[in-house]
């Protein structure tokens, strides 16, 4: 790897821990690059603090940047104009998300939080394909969900709802 | 030690600012685990921590926003089952801002005319509730798409149709709905117009003139048609009016070859290429084409298809075109080359130009070259293309949504010969015209209904038979 932009930046988690990362890995944050791009070699020589990521979350985050660090950077696309939105996920991504919901959840919020929105997106679709053709019940027992509609509201929301002939 | 030092140890370790210090914690928790505590009690410990049910709802628990990021890639049976999970899921899902990104994808027309001026202005109103709304349109969209109807009535046209056999045109196929109304030919000079429900006897629409009608259609409002003993003549009479005298005309340059309407405005083709436009009550305005010829270089002949209106933007029109040539195949199939081409024009002057190219193989050895275009309520066209072999249809179509101005490439495939006809007018996004065909062939074996056409939309599909028709209610 050439020498000249691949520096190495520490990051730290909410729970104390410091991560060496490679400054390109890194910058798939909007959120760190931006930070790196404004404090400039003053940043590079301190750890910078990632307080609303603890060291797990901050691990899966970072293999993820690492996977994906040669992709071009998201074009700015209308979010607005979903009418062409699949759910398709990439292979490698696909395993990547096979992990608990806690930390599915966990990977959420940090991808927002640092600003990575083609991981937002990866985490988003995972949660939609979790939803995608179930029953309620399923649903429920997918997410753990307890069911607190009474019989009878239950039985409205599904004659309101009607359909399918199958459910 | 007291029974609870742990506790008190762990909630002591805090960091300069009054945050738990979480690394000191955990390495209380590591030492316990590491060096303290026997096989037996790491086992006790396990199960102890299996038995806690975390019980989180992770999708409710995420900020609004996040929420709001995962609706895109919901369709909307998966949004109508998630509403019965709980009611947490069933109030964070009916929020309006969810509903307002649901029918914007889903269903583009209306959020346009309806949603979209209140969604800008950071409120909803109160008139009409998205959430409402979208569950509404929501169940009569799949019902309509899974063809799992309320009801369904047959009805008789309510006056004696009689057709010429020699003219194809004149068969019972010629019948069309729109908005909510039934139009079909009676004779050659007749055109019936039902509102449905079918309640009262269909209104009947005659030239001025008492001359034939050939080509005729209708809009949301209008039913448009040119006459035919000097085709240099449009007429259009308005539907919500009374009076069947209210006929509107306009002088033409040259002879009609297709007509096509959105509301109140009319698209001309002629017979030598021209698009025109015709505001009904106003006047005609020629459009230019002049962007369109040099998409047309390597093809052997080329014609205007269709001049389509975009469903909220007034002032923009689509012209559709295409470009043949054809060769043949090893096999001794045809190969068709197709090139489609549409020009935006707003205010009158190309904004842009996209053309994509279609091969179409097949053994038969003509093309019809007209083009069927259907548009439906979000802007969404099917242009459709038949190949006849040996007396049967073989169609290909092309969608092109015009809000995004794109292609969808992927090839539409309709080879119920219901469709010979034309395609449900709604449909050019889902081809269930295909998939009502085969419900009604299951439903109605018995019947003498005879399907030649269907029709309709998200609020009524129509079947068109020899002496009946069909009203299916999604």
């Amino acid at each position: 790897m050439a020498a000249e932009k691949s520096s190495i930046i520490t990051l730290q988690s909410n729970d104390g821990v410091s991560i060496d990362v490679d400054r390109q890995v890194a910058e798939r944050s909007m959120l760190i690059k931006n930070m790196m791009e404004d404090l400039g070699d003053e940043a590079i020589s301190t750890a910078v603090p990632i307080p609303n990521v603890n060291e797990s979350v901050l691990k899966k985050v970072i293999e993820w940047c690492e996977h994906h660090k040669n992709d071009p950077q998201p074009a700015q696309d209308d979010d607005s104009d979903s009418r062409k939105k699949t759910t398709d996920i990439e292979e490698w991504d696909q395993k990547f998300m096979q992990v608990d919901q806690e930390m599915l959840f966990e990977i959420i919020l940090a991808s927002n939080y640092l600003d990575i929105k083609p991981l937002l997106d990866v985490g988003c679709k995972t949660v939609a394909n979790m939803i995608k053709g179930k029953s309620p019940e399923e649903i429920r027992k997918t997410f753990n969900i307890t069911n607190d509609f009474t019989p009878e509201e239950e039985e409205q929301i599904r004659r309101e709802n009607e359909w399918a002939e199958d459910r | 030690m007291a029974d609870n030092a742990l506790p008190i140890l762990a909630k002591s370790l805090r960091r300069g600012e009054g945050m738990p210090n979480i690394p000191a914690r955990r390495s209380i928790l590591d030492d316990l685990v590491d060096n303290a505590l026997s096989r037996a009690e790491i086992r006790y410990l396990r199960a102890r921590l299996n038995a806690i049910s975390m019980n989180k709802d992770i999708l409710m628990d995420l900020p609004h926003e996040l929420l709001l990021c995962i609706i895109p890639y919901i369709d909307l049976d998966d949004f109508l089952r998630a509403r019965q999970v709980s009611r947490v899921w069933m109030e964070r899902l009916s929020s309006p801002d969810i509903s307002l990104i649901l029918i914007k994808k889903h269903f583009r027309g209306t959020w346009e005319t309806s949603f979209n001026a209140v969604g800008s202005a950071g409120q909803v109103s109160s008139k009409i509730s998205p959430s409402k709304w979208l569950s509404e349109a929501a169940v009569k969209r799949l019902r309509r798409q899974q063809c799992n109807f309320r009801t369904w009535h047959y009805f008789n046209y309510g006056v004696e149709r009689q057709y010429e056999a020699d003219n194809y045109a004149y068969g019972p196929e010629d019948a069309l709905y729109n908005n909510g109304r039934i139009a079909f030919r009676v004779n050659n000079r007749t055109i019936a117009v039902q509102t449905l429900p079918q309640v009262d006897m269909p209104r009947l629409f005659v030239d001025p003139d008492r001359e034939p009608i050939q080509m005729w259609l209708i809009s949301e409002q209008y039913l448009i048609a040119p006459k035919s003993s000097n085709k240099y003549m449009i007429e259009a009479w308005d539907l919500e009016l009374s009076s069947a005298q209210n006929v509107q005309s306009v002088r033409l340059p040259s002879r009609i070859r297709e007509i096509s309407a959105y509301k109140n405005k009319v698209g001309l083709v002629t017979h030598s290429n021209e698009a025109m436009v015709w505001h009904i009550g106003g006047g005609l305005r020629h459009l230019d084409i002049t962007g369109i010829q040099e998409k047309m270089d390597g093809f052997d002949s080329w014609e205007i298809s269709s001049v389509l209106f975009h469903p909220s933007s007034q002032d923009t029109i689509f012209i559709v075109s295409q470009a043949y040539k054809s060769s043949e195949a090893s096999n001794s199939n045809l190969i068709y080359n197709i090139r489609l081409i549409i020009q935006e024009l707003v205010g009158g002057r190309q904004k842009s130009i996209l053309h994509v190219d279609i091969v179409f193989k097949t053994a038969a050895r003509s093309l019809m070259k007209s083009s069927r275009v259907v548009v439906d309520r979000d802007g969404l066209c099917g242009i459709w293309h038949t190949a006849w072999i040996s007396g049967l249809a073989e169609h290909i179509g092309i969608r092109f949504d015009m809000f995004r101005k794109e292609f969808d490439t992927r090839p539409l495939k309709c080879n119920y010969p219901l469709c010979l006809a034309r395609t449900i007018h709604g449909q050019a996004c889902d081809i269930s015209a295909e998939e009502v065909g085969i419900w009604a062939d299951s439903k109605l074996s018995e019947s003498s209904l005879a399907p030649h056409a269907i029709e309709g939309d998200d609020d009524y599909v129509v079947i068109f038979g020899h002496s009946h028709y069909l009203v299916l209610v999604p």
